[in-house]
């Protein structure tokens, strides 16, 4: 699979915080990538350098083949984005919102963005101010999606919705993308929106990639090591957190483990957690 | 670029379109104010003023702060389109929504004055470079500070705070400032040379403003502006209005205000010198021995005051001649863009008393240099009667005169019955109950006997420590000077109700020694009613002696009194002229609290008495 994105090495500091700390990603066309972390672990961060909104201090970027230190806007107009907290103009009603958007893309498709709003159920003739948070998101997903775009990016865009309509979006999401074969990278701190939707998965914390693969695989390396008493395995297991181990899948499988030891598969929550709980909370 | 600008008009048409209507408005009502101005085109100047100002801070209210308030200028960024591009299409489309009412206003303007004035194609190119110049430079600066968010109306007062203080405390006039001084008033009728010192420092300090827009929404990739566009924190808040508040305070207690040019005359018969100067303006060639006359010895009284008093400066002081004017009466002119004092009198008028006009000027004078505290009513008695004794303390005619007037204020007073001491305290009260004449008189009665009880040191001692000490014009000189109570004991002085029984003593004495007392005039009634008339009104009655009987000629003298209404001095009071009884051309309101008097002049004592003054509430 040819690389959507690629991030190496990027550092990126904000006065006292280091918001990231030497973050690599890679992200393949036509994937749906889940870009895991808590709150301030960097995320947002990521998402405003791919989009140019902000730049990196170090590090490079390869965009859609092309390595490059900022993010222009004849790129931009390749991606599409939905942000946390949509920010429309109250006074714009979603006609006018997408006639407004579609000046910027060169590749707007008039008659996607009219089927889109039918399909997301967003009302076209009321203003955004009137909208309600649902509503706004799928209205961000119809903007982002109407120009067609390569790469669609979703700053944790469920953050605020209902469950009702968390499921809503995602269906959408997914039956779009699998229409476009769009490569999505999603940010999110839910595991179970993560697990959901996404292929392969990224873990973020303090502002690096503790993990980055397959959710399989990812399940398949992590497990935890219950034994009595405490047995500490042989080099080639990371110890994550307390009990539980990252190793190969060949590693678990070739180890021979003592009488009375358990080895468990955790959920992704669990691995989650493990890398990411005793870390250090650092930026936004 | 395109899309940029219809959304902006869009989202700004209404408030635009009130801009525009109301510049449309403005324009028309301009265009007859200004008939006084000199040029038809000095509209223009004041069209700059109003509506470009109005038009300035609407559009980058509008443009700038709409956008950073409302973090919409997120949703702008998430488009494919660069911060710069964004600011500079908001710059160049309010710069442009500011040009299309002013050039519109400018073309009817020159429509309007092509009639009345020869319009060259320079002259109107000078006054367009230097409107429009003025114009970009204050949208420049309302732009870059409509940036700083939270802290714009802060800039903004301490913008305006800052052009004041310079103004005022530095002597640096602000029409003198460069962007300021394009729009003065000679831009309407400057013809031929171009400001170009003006216009080159104007042109710099907007490209200043312009790189600084930029570069504030341009640096920390716009995360500064957007920080600045978040409300104050409750304790920004309370250390920008403790700020405010101690700024303005501060200033409040500075001195050092703009002194205001003195006032000239220019056709006038002059005295003295410097701080005794006196002017008395020429209104004949009859008149000029009298006015020659008048100025020097008015010049001598204040010469020798500022030695007396150990006075830094004085008043210029000028007079001007008012046949108009009652004899008895004598007023000060206000000057509101103006320095000294300028009073005026029926000099040469049969009845008009020099010496009292002399000591009026003096006690102007007092006023003037204390800044008015020298008029303060715990030693207004003591102000009145020493301008009088001042001006008497070489004449005994004129002593003899006072003491003959101060003998009925006595009388009128019922001084053997009442609390002089208290009389003396709430003398405005004493003063309006008795007239400016018999009060002047007792007043200097009082004086008198106070110069005779301390000694003349002590005396000059008390008057420099209450006239002679010259303070700030501000709250700092209520902590600076002396209390009367302070002054008088400082003087040695007897305690004040000894001195008012000696007083009393003295006036009793008086009133024995001196026979000439108009018993008669004193002793006529004087009445006013009230009567009902339709609708709850009150007219009021008057009569001075017995019904129908015809008097000397007299004023009724009369006033509504306010709440909190203070002395109610001569020239707030109507005048009705009689020789009979009759009733006021007025009517009042029921519960309505009214001032009635009545004056007559006395030949005898040269003096405008006022008999049966009195405050009462109608039923």
């Amino acid at each position: 699979m040819t690389t959507a994105f690629h991030l190496e090495n990027i550092r990126r500091r904000f006065g006292e915080v280091q918001a990231l700390d030497g973050l690599s990603l890679r992200v393949s066309r036509g994937e749906v990538y889940g870009f895991l972390g808590r709150n301030g672990a960097g995320k947002t961060t990521t998402l405003r350098i791919l989009m140019g909104i902000v730049r990196q201090d170090e590090g490079t970027i390869e965009l859609f083949g092309k390595r490059t230190k900022r993010v222009t806007v004849s790129l931009k107009q390749r991606i599409g984005y939905v942000s946390q907290e949509p920010m429309f103009y109250s006074w714009m009603t979603a006609e006018q919102l997408g006639r407004f958007v579609s000046s910027f893309y060169p590749t707007w498709d008039k008659q996607e963005f009219s089927r889109l709003l039918d399909a997301l159920d967003v009302p076209n003739d009321r203003r955004a101010a009137d909208l309600s948070g649902g509503t706004r998101s799928k209205l961000g997903l119809a903007l982002a999606l109407a120009p067609r775009p390569e790469l669609l990016l979703l700053d944790e865009p469920t953050a605020g919705l209902d469950p009702v309509a968390r499921r809503e979006f995602h269906d959408q999401l997914m039956l779009l993308q699998r229409e476009r074969g769009t490569t999505v990278f999603f940010s999110s701190h839910l595991v179970g929106e993560v697990e959901q939707l996404a292929q392969r998965v990224g873990i973020v914390q303090a502002g690096q990639t503790r993990f980055e693969g397959d959710v399989v695989a990812l399940r398949a390396s992590v497990r935890r090591i219950i034994a009595d008493p405490v047995f500490v395995p042989s080099d080639g297991f990371e110890r994550l957190r307390a009990d539980v181990y990252r190793a190969s899948v060949s590693l678990w499988d070739s180890t021979s483990w003592p009488v009375g030891t358990e080895i468990q598969q955790l959920s992704l929550e669990d691995i989650f957690l493990a890398f990411t709980r005793t870390d250090r909370t650092v930026a936004g | 670029m395109r899309p940029l600008v219809l959304k902006e008009l869009r989202e700004h048409r209404w408030v635009l379109l009130a801009l525009w209507l109301s510049s449309a408005f403005g324009l028309a009502g301009l265009a007859h104010t200004v008939k006084d101005e000199g040029s038809p085109l000095a509209a223009f100047r004041t069209l700059i003023f109003l509506l470009g100002g109005l038009s300035i801070l609407t559009l980058a209210n509008r443009l700038v702060v709409r956008e950073y308030t409302g973090r919409t200028q997120l949703f702008l960024e998430t488009l494919p389109v660069s911060r710069a591009q964004v600011v500079a299409v908001k710059w160049l489309t309010g710069a442009v929504l500011l040009a299309i009412p002013m050039a519109a206003g400018f073309a009817v303007m020159l429509h309007v004055a092509a009639t009345q004035v020869v319009l060259t194609s320079r002259f109107i190119q000078l006054i367009a470079v230097r409107g429009g110049t003025f114009l970009l430079f204050g949208y420049s600066l309302a732009f870059f500070i409509a940036l700083t968010g939270r802290y714009r109306y802060v800039l903004w007062g301490a913008l305006i705070l800052g052009a004041y203080c310079i103004d005022t405390y530095a002597q640096f006039p602000l029409e003198q400032w460069s962007p300021i001084a394009l729009v003065s008033k000679s831009m309407v009728f400057e013809r031929l040379e171009p400001p170009i010192a003006d216009l080159m420092i104007t042109w710099l300090i907007t490209a200043i403003l312009i790189v600084a827009t930029f570069i504030l929404c341009l640096a920390s990739e716009g995360s500064l502006v957007l920080a600045l566009s978040r409300r104050m924190s409750p304790r920004e808040r309370v250390v920008v209005t403790v700020a405010v508040i101690s700024l303005i305070s501060l200033l409040g207690q500075l001195d050092a205000r703009k002194p205001k040019p003195p006032f000239t005359l220019h056709d006038a018969v002059i005295s003295g010198a410097g701080a005794s100067q006196v002017a008395v303006a020429r209104t004949g060639k009859g008149t000029n021995v009298t006015a020659k006359l008048l100025a020097d010895k008015m010049s001598s009284d204040l010469h020798e005051l500022q030695t007396y008093l150990s006075l830094s400066a004085g008043p210029s002081m000028f007079v001007l001649p008012d046949a108009a004017i009652d004899s008895d009466v004598f007023l000060r002119a206000t000057l509101p863009s103006s320095d000294g004092v300028v009073v005026r009198g029926a000099i040469g008028a049969e009845n008009f008393d020099q010496e009292e006009f002399r000591a009026y000027a003096v006690e102007q004078a007092l006023e003037w240099y204390t800044h008015g505290r020298a008029q303060q009513e715990d030693r207004r008695w003591l102000l009145d009667g020493f301008t009088q004794w001042w001006i008497a303390r070489a004449s005994s005619a004129r002593q003899d005169q006072l003491t003959q007037r101060a003998a009925l204020a006595a009388r009128m007073l019922h001084v053997e019955s009442t609390r002089l001491d208290a009389q003396l305290r709430h003398w405005l009260m004493v003063r309006e109950h008795l007239g400016d004449c018999l009060s002047d008189a007792l007043a200097w009665r009082a004086v008198a006997l106070l110069v005779q009880e301390v000694g003349p040191d002590r005396f000059r001692q008390l008057t420099t420590a209450l006239f002679g000490r010259h303070f700030p014009d501000d709250a700092r000189a209520a902590f600076l000077e002396s209390s009367f109570n302070n002054a008088w004991r400082h003087a040695d002085a007897p305690a004040f109700p000894t001195f008012a029984e000696g007083l009393r003593a003295a006036l009793q004495a008086d009133q024995l020694r001196v026979a000439a007392i108009p018993d008669a005039i004193v002793e006529e009634p004087v009445i006013f009613q009230a009567a009902a008339m339709r609708g709850g009104a009150f007219e009021v009655h008057y009569r001075l002696g017995a019904i129908n009987a015809t008097n000397p000629p007299f004023a009724v003298r009369y006033a509504e009194i306010g709440p909190w209404q203070p002395e109610l001095d001569r020239e707030s009071l109507a005048r009705v002229d009689a020789t009979r009884s009759g009733v006021l051309p007025r009517s009042f309101q029921r519960g309505a609290i009214i001032f009635t008097a009545i004056e007559l002049h006395d030949t005898h004592l040269a003096c405008t008495l006022r008999l049966g003054a009195r405050r009462w509430e109608l039923p």
